[in-house]
């Protein structure tokens, strides 16, 4: 018997909510985020629709009580407030257990970055800036907010940076270096991804429309999704019940091309299967797929492809969330991690918002209206990223 | 407990004459100034002319040394991919950078974006080998390479994979020097790098560049390279703290402290770092030789990367340079090598490598 993996903690912050419950109610409410820009300042903030979190920093240093001197980055921010929810909802405290802090970021503080770049050289009071900007330093000043201090790591895998934190996480309590681990993403919204992207020709300038047959591209987000897993060892129902149990993981590359996924969709059904594989689960046993579903032609036709191989025509259902809350990028798989939970608690499928016509050559299609009273037992979830680096998770309900 | 694991092959490129070499060279290399540059090799042994041109520089030397320590261990394709990098690809980063503010976001080359993406290298050389297994990147600052071996390490344990690609890779920057300047990373007044630890009463270091890849495997084999552990030290809350995790890293291990042969320092002759290193050196007896690294290669995030590199090679060659070594032990062996590093005071890894017959 393999061991189990409990998910304890939850925390979410995305452009459809500061916490899980936000969330949670702008999913049952069909309430997407999508809008356009105001804080960051791009050139391109009145041509694409974007998932923004409508605070300044300055709210969140608030929001967080951090002193306003203290320098401290936007994708720290989120990453602070969806750590805190996720920690204070496992009901133990951080020193309670031998814990891990695996965090995930692309772009870490670009934002800030992209703002001072020319100025570092003639303005020394930002210098202090200069080592606060790289990936790892949003999970060092995260580690420190919440008095971590053991164990703790940034992964950055693109798309799926967030699944490879939970699955590093796993893997760290299998081997019995922690009990516990808290893991997930972080992404801010910043020029340079906005016009990376857009140099690829990703983004849609109108809101995102996954799997649709018409479908342009992608709509960028922001935010942090991150959850609590421990071990059996220290699993305590009468502490916190399980949300759910993580089930299986794995993560696999395409070896294909540096940003386009094999359209044969080779790397979504190895990461699906080996995830099924390691759960030794039956793929009709799954309720419901979280898709990765960026809306780009080459990431839904590849996924679809996947599915289609694993479950031949009988394709669970699936969707993907982000006409939500956007294209969070290292985000992204922490996020969806609490969307599955989500569906399992609540026995509910999120839309998939925005699209109408599906791709023909495929015989199944997103459930597109809310459902809930469903029975929602095994729910995957995919997270695929530059680099051909694809991630699934599997969560399970949890009955112990 | 988490099982040793044996290097099969390894390959580095650094400041020193490191590349496809298992001796030291009987001189160091010599750089005026505070910073230092990787030797890079012909990489026309490694990668096709035409996909050359089209590679970062931090690109080709990830793909140079992942081919070269494959080849060393006899291995066409790893089954899992795993590198570590502080600041990941910085020149296409910059690069980006300056067309989209220049331009006012007019402009943007996708090549620097999809190249500035921090886990390009290990993607490429999946890419190269057509690798089609576990491929992760970790990027947290002096902690990055240990996140990878220890990973690494887990993969093995697991049974996931029969033998790894691990590795390190930081580069450095004209940009880079001069911000991490500004924030009073290097030491100013340096005429060379092998004078670095003659100005120890000042702050700052030398600034360097490397990469490295080690073939890790569960299977002894031709091997007689351990890698018995490594472990991370956040935050420490005082010195004491930090010996008492060296002596529970060793305990865990059957060892202590006097069975460690060689102790390669990260002494970084910054002021600010002195006494931390002056105080984890004085924890060993007599019997420990002491050597130093970062006046050969410099410090960058991934920097214990070439100390495992030496340690490597010291194991094989059963020696030492002169031009490291700061103190001779009374140890006739060379058997046991502790790597000691610590990044901006915080981030602190020791590695434990040992030879086995």
């Amino acid at each position: 018997m393999p061991e189990k993996i409990y998910i304890t903690g939850l925390g979410a912050i995305s452009a459809i909510g500061d916490s899980v419950n936000e969330n949670l109610q702008s999913l049952l409410a069909a309430r997407s985020g999508i809008s356009h820009l105001e804080f960051l300042n791009s050139a391109h903030k009145n041509e694409f629709p974007i998932g923004e979190i409508k605070k300044s920093d300055a709210d969140f240093y608030q929001l967080l009580g951090i002193p306003s001197t203290a320098k401290i980055n936007r994708t720290t921010l989120l990453g602070m407030q969806a750590v805190k929810e996720a920690l204070a909802s496992s009901n133990a405290p951080i020193d309670a257990f031998k814990t891990a802090l695996i965090s995930s970021t692309t772009v870490g503080g670009m934002t800030q970055t992209e703002k001072y770049f020319y100025d570092f050289d003639h303005d020394l009071s930002l210098s202090s800036w200069i080592d606060k900007l790289d990936c790892g330093d949003s999970t060092r000043d995260i580690a420190n907010y919440i008095n971590h201090s053991g164990f703790l790591t940034t992964i950055s895998t693109a798309c799926s940076s967030a699944a490879n934190a939970i699955i590093l996480g796993a893997n760290l309590i299998k081997m019995g270096i922690v009990d516990r681990a808290i893991c997930g993403g972080t992404d801010a919204l910043s020029k340079f991804t906005i016009n990376g992207f857009n140099s690829l020709m990703l983004l849609e300038r109108n809101l995102c429309k996954p799997f649709d047959v018409d479908r342009k591209g992608l709509n960028l987000g922001e935010g942090a999704g991150f959850i609590v897993i421990e071990s059996e060892r220290i699993y305590n129902p009468n502490r916190k019940k399980a949300y759910a149990q993580l089930l299986g993981y794995a993560n696999t590359n395409d070896a294909f091309h540096q940003t386009a996924a094999n359209p044969d969709g080779q790397g979504a059904y190895s990461a699906m299967a080996k995830t099924l594989a390691m759960a030794n689960i039956e793929p009709s046993k799954i309720s419901y797929i979280n898709c990765h579903g960026t809306g780009t032609p080459n990431n839904d036709e590849s996924e679809s492809k996947g599915m289609h191989r694993l479950f031949g025509d009988n394709v669970p259902m699936y969707s993907s969330t982000k006409p939500f809350t956007g294209h969070t990028l290292a985000a992204a798989g922490g996020l969806e991690a609490v969307f599955s939970i989500l569906a399992i608690q609540n026995n509910a499928v999120w839309p998939n918002l925005n699209s109408k016509n599906f791709i023909p050559e495929f015989p199944f299609k997103p459930v597109t209206e809310l459902k809930t009273e469903q029975n929602i037992q095994y729910v995957l979830s995919n997270s695929f990223g530059f680099g051909g680096n694809n991630s699934s998770l599997l969560f399970g309900r949890n009955h112990d | 407990m988490i099982k040793p694991v044996y290097i099969k092959g390894y390959s580095c490129i650094s400041a020193q004459d490191s590349f496809d070499k298992n001796q030291f060279s009987i001189s160091p290399a010599v750089y005026s100034g505070n910073s230092v540059v990787a030797m890079e090799p012909d990489y026309k042994a490694f990668v096709n002319p035409v996909a050359i041109r089209r590679m970062s520089r931090i690109v080709k030397m990830g793909i140079a040394t992942a081919k070269n320590a494959l080849q060393k261990a006899g291995i066409n394709s790893p089954d899992a991919i795993i590198f570590g990098t502080g600041l990941g690809c910085m020149e296409d980063t910059e690069k980006f950078l300056k067309n989209l503010i220049d331009s006012n976001e007019q402009e943007s080359a996708p090549t620097s974006f999809i190249s500035s993406t921090h886990n390009s290298v290990a993607a490429s050389i999946a890419l190269q080998l057509k690798c089609l297994g576990y491929n992760f990147t970790y990027v947290h600052k002096g902690l990055s390479l240990h996140s990878a071996l220890i990973d690494a390490m887990i993969q093995l344990n697991l049974n996931n994979a029969e033998n790894v690609l691990a590795g390190g890779i930081d580069e450095h920057t004209e940009i880079k020097h001069r911000h991490y300047g500004f924030a009073g990373w290097w030491k100013e007044n340096l005429n060379n790098n092998l004078e670095l630890f003659d100005n120890s009463n000042t702050a700052g270091t030398l600034a360097g560049e490397g990469a490295a890849s080690f073939i890790l495997s569960k299977e002894k084999g031709n091997s007689h390279i351990k890698l018995s552990g490594t472990q991370s030290v956040f935050n420490p809350k005082s010195f004491d703290s930090l010996k008492q995790a060296l002596i529970d890293f060793l305990a865990e291990r059957n060892l202590n402290i006097d069975d460690i042969d060689l102790l390669i320092s990260g002494n970084s002759g910054d002021n600010r770092e002195i006494d931390l290193y002056t105080n984890f050196e004085n924890i060993f007896s007599e019997n420990t030789s002491i050597a130093r690294f970062k006046h050969l290669s410099g410090t960058y995030y991934t920097c214990d990367n070439y100390a495992l590199y030496m340690a490597c090679v010291a194991l094989e060659s059963q020696s030492i340079p002169d031009y490291a070594l700061t103190k001779i032990g009374k140890s006739n062996n060379l058997k046991r090598i502790l790597v000691y590093n610590s990044s901006q005071l915080v981030s602190n890894v020791f590695h434990l490598l040992e030879w086995e017959d």
